[in-house]
């Protein structure tokens, strides 16, 4: 063994020690690597560390329940990248191909809408571009209040998630953009939190001219309100937009946080309460909790 | 304190106690099995060579050393790795693996792990120094396969 080594001769048990500290992507490449790294790379070892520890009862528990059982744990890995629907179809779980981060979705039905319950204010009904059975719709109402609760236990620790809500501005929406709304995400006892602003605008503005003869100049107004409101954390070149999603829903940014080693609350908020002008027209998908990079 | 020798595959000779010995499982299961009270006890560890020995003991001193607190070990440990090639860090996990030095196993995996993440199979091949294995119809099987890590782009 004169300084002649490779890691060629590594036995396998070693190697699957190294790819565990990986990730699925580099698991992916590391396959090609050697026939030996190939054993070492589809290995249930390695594989067990990319899944969440639960995960066998997450399945269980879940819209998939009754597939064929998975004959190897690099197989459950790649059925929980696509969504599955979890708690009754009200929530859906996923893993992150690349990192093997968990994804989590929290339906309309499973957050709280303020007046939800009210045929007058918001109305329940499916689209064919939601994972979920119901969506939500703002039909009317000056108060609009969504929280989303869950714990970060059933996230990945030690990881920066961001939390989004899954929006549509239908055709006939009116009042969702003159007050740039008021979100935040607490984490535990609130001493982590982060918040911000935004505009529910979407991106063709050709009404934009029609619109300022009706309000005048309410939108530079209500900015001015807010600052007043929110003193120096007021930031008006910081309020976020809409973000077009390729599944045919946008999304806002509610806010981001780290999960560490401990389950905590986590409470994602959004609110347009300050306007007092009558909304309509926003769908509610569902709150997406997915690993920002 | 009993002390004990250690003998590399090259015949070299290293006395430790029992203290520094048994970080190594497999060692504190053979002074259990064999133990006596006799300094004579000759350990062989055919698999290892005496630069490498060597460079586990040191580290296996470091890590029972009471009057260094838990960062100075670990500011010892970063330039411990620091200081290594690819060649000796791969040698170090045999070791380690083979002698079962829990710690010193894990942090020449991550070492490793750490080299070789985000890396292209070609890169990673280059960095180990290993060539493939695979005939042509397999690795084309293989890329196959992990297309999705492999060529992001067309998925």
């Amino acid at each position: 063994m004169a300084g002649i080594s490779s890691i060629g001769v590594l036995p396998e048990d070693c190697i699957s020690a190294i790819l565990l500290l990986t990730t699925p992507t580099d698991a992916g490449k590391l396959s090609l690597v050697s026939s030996t790294f190939r054993s070492a790379a589809e290995s249930d070892v390695v594989w067990s560390r990319f899944l969440p520890r639960n995960y066998a009862e997450i399945m269980a528990a879940s819209d998939i329940a009754g597939e064929l059982p998975l004959c190897s744990k690099r197989e459950a890995f790649f059925r929980l990248c696509s969504p599955i629907l979890i708690d009754g179809g009200k929530k859906s779980f996923e893993l992150e191909r690349f990192s093997g981060k968990i994804c989590y979705t929290l339906s309309a039905r499973e957050l709280a809408i303020t007046w939800s319950s009210d045929p007058l204010c918001w109305s329940w009904k499916s689209d064919p571009q939601s994972r979920f059975a119901e969506v939500a719709e703002l039909r009317a109402s000056s108060w609009v209040e969504i929280h989303g609760r869950t714990r970060t236990g059933r996230l990945s620790p030690n990881t920066l998630y961001g939390a989004y809500l899954v929006v549509k501005i239908s055709e006939k929406g009116y009042g969702l953009d003159l007050m740039p709304a008021q979100v935040c995400v607490q984490l535990g006892d609130a001493l982590q939190s982060s918040q911000g602003s935004v505009w529910l605008r979407r991106k063709e503005q050709s009404n934009l001219k029609m619109e300022s003869l009706f309000y005048g100049n309410r939108r530079e107004r209500a900015i001015k309100l807010l600052a007043s409101d929110l003193g120096e954390d007021f930031d008006s070149n910081g309020i976020r937009d809409l973000r077009e999603r390729d599944d045919g829903w946008s999304e806002i940014e509610l806010g981001e946080f780290f999960t560490g080693e401990y389950d905590e609350h986590l409470t994602m908020s959004f609110l347009e309460t300050k306007g007092f002008q009558l909304k309509s027209g926003l769908v509610v998908q569902a709150i997406q909790i997915r690993p920002k990079h | 304190m009993r002390t004990f020798q250690l003998k590399s595959s090259d015949n070299k000779i290293f006395k430790v106690s029992e203290e520094i010995a048994i970080q190594s499982a497999v060692i504190k299961n053979f002074l259990e099995d064999f133990g006596s009270d006799s300094d004579e006890i000759v350990i062989p560890l055919p698999n290892v060579r005496g630069r490498i020995l060597e460079m586990m003991i040191e580290w296996m001193v470091k890590h029972v050393d009471e009057e260094l607190t838990k960062e100075e070990v670990e500011d010892w440990e970063n330039k411990f790795m620091n200081d290594l090639n690819m060649e000796v860090t791969t040698e170090l996990v045999m070791a380690a693996n083979y002698l079962e030095v829990i710690g010193l196993l894990h942090r020449t995996c991550q070492s490793i792990a750490d080299h070789i993440s985000g890396k292209s199979p070609e890169e990673i091949r280059r960095i180990l120094n290993i060539t493939s294995d695979f005939t042509p119809e397999e690795e084309a099987e293989i890329r196959r396969q992990n297309g999705w890590v492999l060529n992001p782009s067309t998925n």
